[in-house]
């Protein structure tokens, strides 16, 4: 075999799909041993119908996938595994309740009838002494960070012999350090033949810091294939997008205002009974936006939800313009300004089984403008859920669309028109941005952006750091429940706060 | 004493191979709250059979009955996907109409040459039933087969992507399921009880569907308390046998058993149990399985 010969290769794969909708059309892609590929394309561009066409998920309509220049079929994930292809989902399949070993382990022909607990154990920890990976087998996976999780499926794709490693946006929900970690290991990987490839959407910077090649997909076609060191993050984006993008939002310059809301050594418990905030304290002013930068599963969820109302604190108080809100409920919390975006858009930010005109009621029933003496005025409410569409451009065939038909990005338009126009004080973000295309991530930015100008505060978190430092004019990592530090924007340097994320405690080593 | 003791440990085999069998259902994620159902149809084959073949037939009959119900159970919620209480419930209905039209008119006691063994006064089937928690415990905690079990339970897609099959590991914890509450079934019907009246089973199904979610889904937690309500249920009974003499009225004593449970579902349903026993629940229990 040539040394540069492809191990794997797709030949004019196309994938249709009932609807006429054409995912992929004729894509071609080689990928040698050890090289990091990286596959980048938008929401929508089939990135998802070729990594499950990859992985024995879907066949494909027209096209053939060789390895090792064979002719292969996968009929299902297990011939895939089976051929040397290992998959590493951004939706984890991984057994929450279970160990790390005993998740890594599973399904496995080597495991025998009978469980050898001490063998496996040998092998899969000199499997992460050799790629640099750090686990501890014993802990359940639930317990673990998403940056943890990740390193198990990647570890057990490598147990199962993978010599091919299709990462699914490895670096969206890493820290700094993380993703050094990560990219560290796939150079090791690389030296040893194994070939990695991250598909990314959002992620530039990164794919740019580790990947030998690129190929980007727009509207199910590969538009380019381009070695890494020949090209500039600009023109992979707009090689992606298919129009020039903008990459910095100007802030705009807002005078900042009285104190909005005050929370004082604020704790609370997470779901499962574990202290997950611990003595938070901050405040917010008028024309703010306060940014929690970090890794979600470090409380942030949880002081989100206590200054909702949705959920109940241990001990702190929450002030809201000089009033104890700690004990108010969440209508309440409503009606003098406050709204919540809430990160699951399913299910906690709308109803998926409601149409967006009854999404959009859900958050004025109250007012008497729509319902007196308890009878729903629906002309008038189907007049503002017109309005609501057209102004946050909302795109859905009419109010009665059912919102689970909708885009994520549509399904976000929809919970910020829920949200921010009966909120006049305070917004709670949580994670707006996550999971969403450029072109919608853009969108939400701008209207967040939009409401600070009209003087609201607001409480933005995310896991994405770049996002954080952009919009924020605060910035508190959190780590473990409580902040590591509160900087102003013009102090906080990227680099820093990662490491802040991480646990690092500042003027330490 | 003895004997009430005796008879006791004769109810904690109904209610653990009853519950040994549904936590293994359970556990790989299917909820079958038709053992009550289950349990009449295998006492009333157990007893027909045993009528005319004997004591050991008559045990296979109700090993056998549950497995098939067991089978229709899971052809139901497995492959059907019907909403899994919904299919349950419709195998227990079903018991209960089928198994009065179908055993009633033999009401009354077993032929006389039909004996159970006995060693020390107790069946044999006790220490099957004991055996039977052993192995399933084994199973489930130490072998590759119990991590698919387990895995299934908790997360059948994750397990699918693994290499588990899992709707052939569905319907073998299903049927097996089923088979040891038919057997449960025989064994009231032809050791406990040694006579026919109508629909004998009186709710001990679903104390043992109780005692699987009680147990947090551990099977030695099971043993435990199979043998507390064993001795509860036959208190109930007969409280004269051990409080023979003492001076207080019997409506008052048989009230005893009901006080204790009242007593125990406050302590369970604490908020520190509450929340243990969502962190040990399956957490795809009840969900039907759809690949992608």
């Amino acid at each position: 075999m040539k040394p540069d010969a492809p191990i794997l290769e797709v030949r004019g794969v196309t994938k249709r799909f009932p609807g006429g909708v054409v995912a992929l059309d004729k894509v071609d892609i080689e990928i040698r041993a050890g090289e990091i590929h990286a596959i980048l394309g938008e929401n929508g561009a089939g990135k998802t119908t070729l990594m499950n066409i990859l992985f024995g998920v879907l066949q494909p309509d027209e096209g053939e996938i060789y390895i090792h220049g064979k002719k292969v079929r996968f009929r299902s994930p297990l011939d895939a595994m089976n051929m040397g292809i290992g998959m590493v989902h951004q939706l984890r399949k991984l057994i929450p309740a279970h160990t790390v070993l005993e998740n890594i382990i599973l399904g496995h022909p080597k495991t025998g009838k009978i469980l050898n607990l001490k063998k496996a154990r040998e092998e899969v920890e000199s499997l992460c002494k050799r790629y640099g990976f750090n686990l501890d087998l014993d802990a359940r996976v639930w317990q673990l960070s998403a940056g943890e999780q990740q390193v198990v499926e990647i570890v057990r794709a490598l147990y199962r012999g993978a010599r091919i490693l299709i990462l699914d946006e490895p670096t969206s929900v890493l820290t700094p350090l993380e993703i050094e970690a990560l990219l560290k290991s796939m150079k090791a990987m690389a030296k040893e033949e194994i070939a990695t490839i991250p598909f990314v959407t959002h992620k530039l910077p990164e794919v740019f810091a580790v990947s030998d090649r690129v190929t980007i997909l727009r509207r199910g076609k590969v538009v380019k294939k381009i070695e890494t060191r020949e090209a500039t993050i600009k023109a992979l984006a707009e090689y992606m997008v298919g129009r020039e993008v903008l990459f910095k939002l100007d802030k705009p310059q807002v005078k900042i205002g009285d104190e909005i809301l005050r929370v004082e050594n604020l704790s609370a418990m997470s779901d499962k009974g574990v202290l997950a905030l611990k003595g938070v304290s901050f405040s917010i002013r008028e024309g703010e936006i306060f940014g929690i930068a970090g890794i979600s599963g470090n409380g942030q969820q949880e002081l989100a939800e206590v200054i909702a109302g949705l959920r109940k604190p241990v001990s702190g108080k929450v002030i809201f313009q000089g009033r104890d809100i700690t004990h108010l409920s969440v209508l309440e919390r409503m009606k003098i300004g406050i709204g919540y975006i809430p990160p699951e858009r399913l299910g906690v930010g709308a109803i998926g089984a409601f149409s967006l005109a009854d999404n959009i009621l859900m958050s004025i029933y109250f007012d008497p403008e729509f319902s007196t003496k308890g009878f729903l005025n629906y002309k008038k409410i189907r007049d503002y859920a017109k309005k609501i569409v057209s102004e946050f451009e909302i795109v859905a065939p009419s109010i009665d669309t059912k919102a689970a038909h909708l885009s994520g990005g549509n399904l976000q338009r929809l919970i910020l028109g829920r949200i921010i126009p009966r909120t006049s004080k305070l917004l709670i973000a949580n994670s707006p941005t996550v999971g969403l295309d450029v072109a919608a991530t853009e969108a939400v930015r701008s209207r967040l952006l939009a409401c600070k100008k009209e003087g609201m505060g607001i409480l933005f978190i995310s896991e994405d750091l770049d996002e954080v430092l952009e919009v924020s004019d605060k910035i508190a990592p959190i780590y473990e429940g409580r902040f590591v530090k509160i900087l102003p924007a013009e102090e906080a340097r990227k680099e820093e706060v990662g490491a802040m994320m991480a646990g690092a405690i500042p003027g330490g080593s | 004493m003895w004997p009430f003791i005796i008879r006791s440990l004769e109810v904690a085999t109904i209610l653990l191979l009853a519950a040994i069998g549904e936590l293994l259902t359970q556990r790989s994620g299917v909820l079958n709250v038709g053992i009550e159902g289950l349990m009449l149809l295998g006492a009333a084959s157990g007893f027909l059979t045993a009528m005319i073949w004997g004591l050991i037939p008559g045990y296979l009959a109700g090993l056998l009955i549950g497995a098939l119900f067991g089978l229709l159970h899971a052809i139901l919620s497995i492959t059907l996907r019907v909403n899994q209480v919904v299919s349950g419930m419709g195998v227990w209905l079903f018991a209960m109409g089928f198994v009065t039209y179908w055993a009633d008119r033999y009401s009354g006691p077993l032929p006389p040459w039909v004996t159970s063994i006995r060693v020390y006064g107790l069946s044999p089937i006790f220490f099957l039933a004991i055996i039977t928690v052993v192995v399933i415990w084994f199973i489930l905690s130490k072998t590759h087969l119990g991590l698919k079990i387990r895995s299934t339970g908790e997360n059948p897609f994750a397990a699918e992507v693994s290499g588990v099959k899992v709707m052939r590991i569905r319907y073998i914890c299903t049927i097996t399921g089923g088979a040891l509450a038919g057997l449960a079934g025989a064994f009231l019907s032809l050791t406990y009880l040694g006579i026919w009246s109508h629909l004998p089973t009186k709710g001990l199904g679903w104390i043992a569907f109780a005692l699987v979610m009680f147990s947090l889904w551990r099977p030695f937690i099971l043993l435990g308390g199979a043998l507390l309500f064993g001795f509860v249920w036959q208190f109930a009974i007969s409280p004269e046998t051990i409080y023979a003499g003492i001076p207080a009225p019997l409506p008052i004593l048989r009230m005893l058993p009901f006080i204790i449970t009242i007593i125990l579902l406050i302590i369970i349903s604490s908020e520190r149990f509450r929340r243990k026993w969502w962190l040990a629940r399956p957490e795809a229990l009840g969900v039907p399985y759809i690949k992608e």
